[in-house]
């Protein structure tokens, strides 16, 4: 029966535990890449139209020399574009109706955007400056009549700032910071251009315009700084609409079509999500998640945010909670994939354990390990081979998995059976022969050892009880239990011999009564010690204060033994101490 | 900088600004990436760069700060946050929370409100104010607030907080209701139904807890709370194997839980593995040492495995802990008519009787005991005093009565009422049977609903514990033997002098 039972549970583990690893073929790996790219970075478009997808990224980096646009085909690098400034975000679309179709490749960065087209840049967009308040505009104006001096014009940008209505920009915020002659010539620079606010892009998605066919023009959305969302027309590189957004967007997903219409959901920094729809300048619905979101993708109708308290949450774009999902690890970033081919879509999650997970709502398809943190992930068609994944590490590696084509993807643990924790065996440990014959020496003798371990436990609290009548009796603790002396000593003892220091410290506990009429004296082993002082007679004691009192103690003896020194405090005319130190002496070093 | 900047300039061209905000994206994207590193670097080059008037990198670096557990200097930085930009009202949620950690719930309450004022319908503020008035225990203000955070947003953490307002309070239906409410708007939140289903427990609407329960399971299978409160059901069933198999999974997320391993002994024992039983409630012991329900229970297996002296130190410091818990006199008198120390035994019995008269068992076991003493009338009043509790159970038609209980009355009735015709040996042998079955009854009927308060009570039993150890070492004493209540009293009386 037993054996029985540890061969199934040898066996269901087994049975049980599903290999994921076997649905990707590993097809490159390269931890020296030097694509330091986020998701929002990285693309994969046919951008020469050749039928032959190839891998964009855009990459961060301290320095500026390497701020590169690169494009690999396969996993050779073709081309490296510089870059002017640190890419935000890059994205592929549709800018013209020419044939052969050919996706430009869009690269925000500041304040800009600057599309690329046949692997050059073709065209710089830069979203136009927002005015500054009336006030702040004032202010400059009259800088520059020189009507106003330095001071007056700081102190009236900071009541601007202070009232915390209008947000100023960036130039007057710099002028904040300075002293008055760096602020004056500051503002010599400056005052004759009219102040504006720059707009930061903060994130890019697109839609398409009129026409859901893979190859029609897109519209890009931009999320920017300021707490806006613009939708621009890439043809001509318009603003056609407008969305104040709560707060600043970090993440956008946008479907559906410009003219008819869309929704764009955008993840915001105070950890809120925004739904946007065509026509409304203000959100339509929000949907607070007390945790701020690190990815956002579309599955279905409803959408996944991943946040960074290790949950993947799903709502409805109505804001109704579905489901939510822990993750094992911290989440770094997601992905959306769709396979047409087999009808399979779902999210990708990256978590700080350097696992990847694939999952269709609440179910893992597939999950692997990989080498190194992975930071960026983007899924889609690479070279002709259709499902390719395609990942960017913190240190900048880059690694390429392609999805088998006998791969299912299926739910694997679709039956959920019982969770993995619960085949584990408890960890009970087996009885020893001693404890048997422990337990059958109890059995057979208990009353005997019952009345044996009584009658000692009553022994020892009498002896207990006995000790500690004796030690109030003789008043042998160092505090005082007498009322009328409320006194506590503490004594200790320096050097290293023959010759210690006793140092007793004496200290009236009492609130207001002083302690008169009282002499320290000790009890030692003459043989071994000598006190030079062994009698100290004490001054009046007053509340609250800790009086000391010293004297040398030599060690007479050459033998090495130690003995206990005991110091008495007494009242004089009582025959009774009020309480006593016993100190151990260390045992004394010999004489020099 | 810009003096820097001076002479590159033209008079046409102006030179480009520093922008204050164009990295900000990045360092958003570093924070929630937890890749604090490359964070703490690139604040430090923005801050230089725009002489400390970046607001979104002070902002993350307090948030950082914060998680490493520096919230002195967080709230500092939050505050120059506030300076640069009063009008964002993050700033001040993040001042007034950092007022709150720091445990300062007065002036956050006043920073919270400065921030509403900005922000009039932002429940999370409102959420937050409801805390803070729950610490400073000003109950009505703080459910007050945390409706209307409900109102706003149907969160969760708000439905939570306020159900658990009202359970502080004793108002466990109110309690349920809040809940009821929350899961229509959260379906899946484990912890809403675990809650509701301790609460309905407690309420003994059993039917309902098990199902909230199991609901919260089959989101989460592996969530400890309700595992326990589930199996701890399932015990009451004694379907031990499904409940040890749940235990498993409890065990591997929660190994060092002490009321986990009492249940996994416990488990054990109704399997009638005593030595698996013992070793799983030694552990518990060790874990939570001050628990008398452990001892007890200890007390209890020991007793079935004939285990007499062990099983009297057990109860005796489970009766340290609690002084006033009749069963484990009870089962102490059980264990002294073993050690044949009948005087003792009697005093036990009497004092538990003294605690709750009603007890079946007691009364059974002491009938038993009396008629084994040769003390025929006192076993007849027990007898009878039994048949009268007993009735009104099975009136009340309760079904954890063992059957076994009717037999060994069916036995004992006659013999008492015969007369002169005993048989001591088959009684002293059933009687036997009897302390060991009731024993085991005791268990059944007294475990479960300990450890459904406490799984209710989690944070409050660690106080709760050390109050009961605080009270009656020497009290707790008195009915055992008379020397040692003689030792007390002396050592009283030495302290007195």
């Amino acid at each position: 029966m037993d054996k029985q039972s540890i061969a199934e549970e040898k066996k269901s583990p087994k049975s049980q535990a599903i290999v994921y690893d076997s649905d990707w073929l590993n097809a490159y790996y390269d931890p020296v890449a030097g694509t330091n790219s986020h998701s929002g970075s990285i693309e994969l478009a046919d951008i020469q139209a050749d039928g032959d997808n190839k891998l964009v990224t855009a990459n961060y980096s301290n320095v500026k020399s390497e701020l590169k646009l690169k494009v690999f085909k396969g996993a050779s690098l073709i081309k490296e574009n510089n870059l002017v400034d640190v890419p935000t975000a890059i994205i592929s679309f549709y800018m013209d109706n020419l044939n052969p179709r050919v996706p430009a490749i869009g690269v925000a960065s500041g304040s800009c955007i600057f599309a690329y087209k046949n692997l050059k840049p073709s065209f710089q967009f830069t979203l136009p400056q927002v005015d500054v308040s009336g006030v702040e505009k004032d202010i400059w104006a009259k800088a520059k009549e020189g009507t106003v001096d330095v001071s007056t014009m700081q102190e009236t940008l900071e009541d601007i700032r202070r009232d915390g209505q209008i947000t100023l920009s960036n130039r007057s915020l710099l002028l904040l910071g300075l002293n008055n002659e760096e602020a004056r010539r500051f503002i010599d620079v400056f005052k004759n251009v009219e102040p504006k606010k720059q707009v930061n892009i903060t994130c890019l998605a697109k839609i398409n315009k009129n026409s859901s066919d893979e190859d029609a023009i897109n519209c890009l959305v931009v999320g920017t700084e300021l707490k806006n969302i613009y939708i621009i027309d890439t043809e001509a590189f318009t603003i056609l609409a407008t969305m104040e957004c709560p707060h600043v967007p970090v993440f956008l997903n946008a479907a559906g079509l410009f003219d008819v219409e869309y929704r764009i959901i955008a993840a915001c920094r105070d950890g809120c999500l925004y739904t946007f729809k065509r026509g409304f300048k203000a959100p339509k619905v929000s949907i607070p998640l007390g945790s701020q979101i690190v990815g956002i993708e579309k599955s279905g109708k409803n959408v996944i945010v991943a946040c960074m308290d290790r949950f993947v949450n799903c709502f409805t774009t109505k804001g109704k909670k579905i489901w939510k999902l822990e993750m094992p690890a911290d989440i770094i970033t997601t992905s959306s994939f769709e396979i047409k081919s087999k009808g399979i879509q779902g999210y990708i999650v990256s978590l700080t354990n350097n696992e990847v997970h694939i999952y269709n709502e609440k179910n893992v398809l597939s999950k692997f390990k990989t080498q190194d943190a992975v930071v960026g992930i983007k899924f889609g068609k690479f070279g002709r081979e259709d499902s390719n994944l395609v990942m960017t590490t913190r240190n900048g590696g880059l690694i390429i998995k392609i999805l088998k084509r006998t791969a299912e993807l299926s739910v694997k643990d679709a039956h959920r059976g019982p969770p993995e924790a619960q085949l584990k065996k408890l960890d009970v440990p087996k009885k020893t022969k001693l404890y048997v014959d422990q337990t059958t020496r109890e059995r057979e003798n208990g009353t005997l050892m019952h009345q044996t371990f009584q009658k000692d436990l009553y022994k020892f609290r009498i002896k207990a009880a006995k000790e500690f009548l004796r030690s109030l009796q003789t008043s042998s603790t160092p505090i005082s239990t007498n009322p009328n002396e409320p006194l506590k000593i503490n004594a200790q003892i320096q050097g290293i011999g023959p010759t210690f220091k006793l140092i007793v410290k004496v200290h009236n506990i009492s609130n207001n009564q002083p302690c008169l009429n009282l002499f320290m004296t000790f009890i030692y082993d003459e043989k071994l010690y000598r006190i030079s002082k062994s009698f100290i007679e004490l001054p009046i004691l007053v509340p609250g204060i800790e009086y000391p009192f010293s004297t040398f103690v030599h060690a007479v003896s050459n033998q090495l033994i130690s003995d206990n020194i005991k110091v008495l405090l007494c009242k004089k005319n009582a025959n009774v101490p009020i309480i006593t130190a016993i100190i151990s002496m260390p045992i004394s070093e010999a004489e020099i | 900088m810009a003096s820097k900047n001076d002479s590159t300039s033209t008079a046409e061209k102006i030179p480009k600004l520093p922008s204050l905000e164009s990295l900000n994206w990045l360092l958003h994207l570093f924070y929630i990436r937890k890749d604090f590193k490359a964070c703490k670097d690139l604040i430090k080059e923005q801050v230089t760069l725009t002489n400390g008037n970046s607001e979104y990198a002070l902002y993350v670096h307090a948030l950082i700060m914060r998680q490493e557990g520096r919230i002195q200097e967080s709230l500092e930085l939050f505050q120059s946050c506030s300076v640069i930009n009063p009008a964002n009202v993050l700033n001040l949620k993040q001042v007034a929370r950092s007022l709150f950690l720091l445990g300062r719930h007065k002036a956050s309450i006043d920073v919270f409100n400065e921030a509403l004022k900005k922000a009039p319908s932002d429940w999370e503020i409102k959420h937050n104010i409801g805390i803070c008035f729950w610490h400073l225990k000003q109950n009505e203000k703080a459910k007050q607030y945390f409706k209307e955070a409900i109102n706003l947003s149907k969160s969760e953490i708000s439905f939570l907080m306020m159900a658990k307002v009202f359970i502080q309070e004793n108002n466990a239906d109110a309690a349920i209701e809040i809940l009821v409410k929350a899961a229509e708007y959260n379906p899946e939140s484990c912890e809403i139904l675990t809650t509701l289903g301790l609460l309905y427990m407690k309420q003994r609407h059993f039917q309902k807890s098990f199902e909230a329960l199991g609901n919260a399971l089959t989101y989460n299978p592996t969530y400890y709370k309700s595992i326990m409160a589930v199996c701890n059901m399932i015990q009451i069933h004694n379907d031990h194997d499904v409940a040890l198999n749940k235990y498993r999974i409890a065990a591997d997320t929660a190994p060092e839980s002490p009321r986990l391993w009492n249940n996994i002994g416990m488990c054990f024992f109704g399997k009638k593995k005593f030595v698996a039983a013992i070793s799983c409630l030694k552990r518990a012991t060790y874990l939570s040492p001050f628990e008398w329900k452990i001892l007890y229970n200890l007390g209890l297996v020991h007793l079935a495995m004939q285990q007499y002296a062990s099983a009297f130190r057990y109860l005796n410091s489970a009766v340290n802990f609690r002084p006033k818990e009749p069963l484990i006199y009870s089962l102490i008198a059980v264990a002294l008519t073993h050690l044949e120390d009948s005087v003792n035994a009697k005093q036990a019995y009497e004092h538990s009787l003294a605690l709750d008269g009603e007890n079946v068992y007691t009364n059974l076991n002491f009938a038993v005991f009396l008629y084994n003493q040769g003390d025929r009338q006192g076993a007849v009043s027990r007898l009878i005093e039994f048949r009268k509790n007993f009735d009104s159970i099975i009136q009340g038609k309760r079904k954890d009565i063992d059957p076994e209980l009717q037999d060994v009355v069916s036995k004992l009735g006659p013999i008492l009422n015969l007369g002169e015709t005993p048989r001591p040996k088959s009684i002293e042998q059933k009687q036997e049977k009897i302390a060991n079955d009731s024993a085991q009854k005791y268990s059944n009927i007294t475990k479960p609903t300990d450890d459904s308060e406490e799984n209710y009570r989690r944070e409050s039993t660690i106080a709760s514990v050390s109050n009961v150890g605080f009270d009656g070492s020497s009290r707790s004493e008195t009915p055992r033997t008379e020397s040692r209540v003689s030792t007390a009293n002396l050592m009283r009386r030495d302290f007195e002098n």
